[in-house]
């Protein structure tokens, strides 16, 4: 016989919105164990700092907590809930200095030499190079592998301005991250 | 793969790595959705509490002027001897009768200008 728990982690994500919508906190615990890891990436992707990836992360759930009674069609809430939590991103970029994403990226900054276990903190490091919409469009497109009509969809942002974003970002990438693109193409030469 | 895409990046993100599912995330945002539940039910709650004083503070007044309104809204307008034709001309012969009227009359006012 299957147990309650295990029927409910089982249930489809439309079931688990139902039922969190007429205030069932077990159910909505089960949506947020569900879709935390796309969430809590994308934001420690996008941030660089693991402490603020957390906190917009928890802020996107609070937030789909708060409107999920308003989610028309239950079985959309992953495709909802990415909308959430690039808003919430997108909202946090723009309160913050706006002299932040002046200039897209700082010249001086040298490409990264390889270390060992530091190819996350290294390529979190040159994402910040990046300027916010040029990384969310980065980290999208190789990170969730979204295609640029899905990133266009999902922003707001033109297709033309994603394309360019994405296209301005990996050239960016390919020159801060040179020595790990070297790294991987001699490993597979060999 | 999308369009554009490096492989080699691509593969840079993969070996990067994600971040590992953990139970104390969840409840995090549980304790903050707790939290929010709380402090949701107590607003209501004050509204509510609210809405009963300031219930229990209009009843008053508001039970004075139906009485009064009760009073004046019978009395006639023209005083007619004849007790039968006064009864039967009271729905119009009374200050309830001529607020019906101004009222029948102002909507059609409004319906001809508006509509």
């Amino acid at each position: 016989m299957v147990s309650k728990p295990d029927q409910i982690s089982a249930a489809p994500d439309a079931l688990l919105v139902g039922l969190a919508r007429t205030g069932d906190r077990s159910a909505f615990a089960h949506l947020v164990r569900r879709h935390q890891l796309w969430i809590r990436n994308l934001m420690r992707r996008c941030c660089g700092d693991n402490t603020l990836a957390e906190d917009l992360a928890q802020q996107v759930f609070m937030k789909s907590w708060q409107q999920i009674a308003h989610l028309q069609r239950p079985s959309r809430f992953q495709g909802w809930l990415k909308r959430i939590a690039i808003n919430t991103w997108l909202e946090h970029a723009r309160k913050r200095d706006p002299l932040h994403n002046a200039s897209d990226h700082d010249e001086t900054e040298k490409p990264r030499e390889p270390a060992d276990g530091g190819i996350a903190l290294d390529l979190d490091q040159a994402l910040r190079q990046l300027s916010d919409p040029v990384r969310l469009c980065v980290v999208l497109s190789y990170h969730d592998g979204m295609t640029h009509v899905e990133i266009a969809a999902v922003t707001g942002l033109p297709l033309g301005t994603v394309k360019s974003h994405v296209r301005r970002g990996t050239a960016r990438l390919q020159e801060l991250l040179s020595a790990y693109i070297e790294d991987a193409s001699e490993v597979n030469g060999s | 793969m999308t369009q554009d895409q490096d492989p080699r990046l691509q593969a840079l993100f993969a070996r990067a790595g994600a971040i590992n599912k953990g139970e104390a995330f969840t409840d995090q945002v549980m304790q903050q959705v707790d939290r929010v539940r709380r402090k949701t039910s107590a607003g209501w709650l004050g509204i509510a509490l609210l809405f009963v004083v300031f219930a229990w503070w209009i009843s008053g007044p508001i039970i004075h002027a139906t009485g009064l309104l009760l009073g004046v809204l019978p009395a006639s307008l023209v005083e007619i001897d004849d007790r039968f034709v006064a009864d039967l001309l009271a729905p119009v012969n009374s200050v309830a009768g001529l607020v019906a009227l101004l009222f029948l009359l102002l909507r059609f006012v409004y319906r001809k200008l508006f509509r």
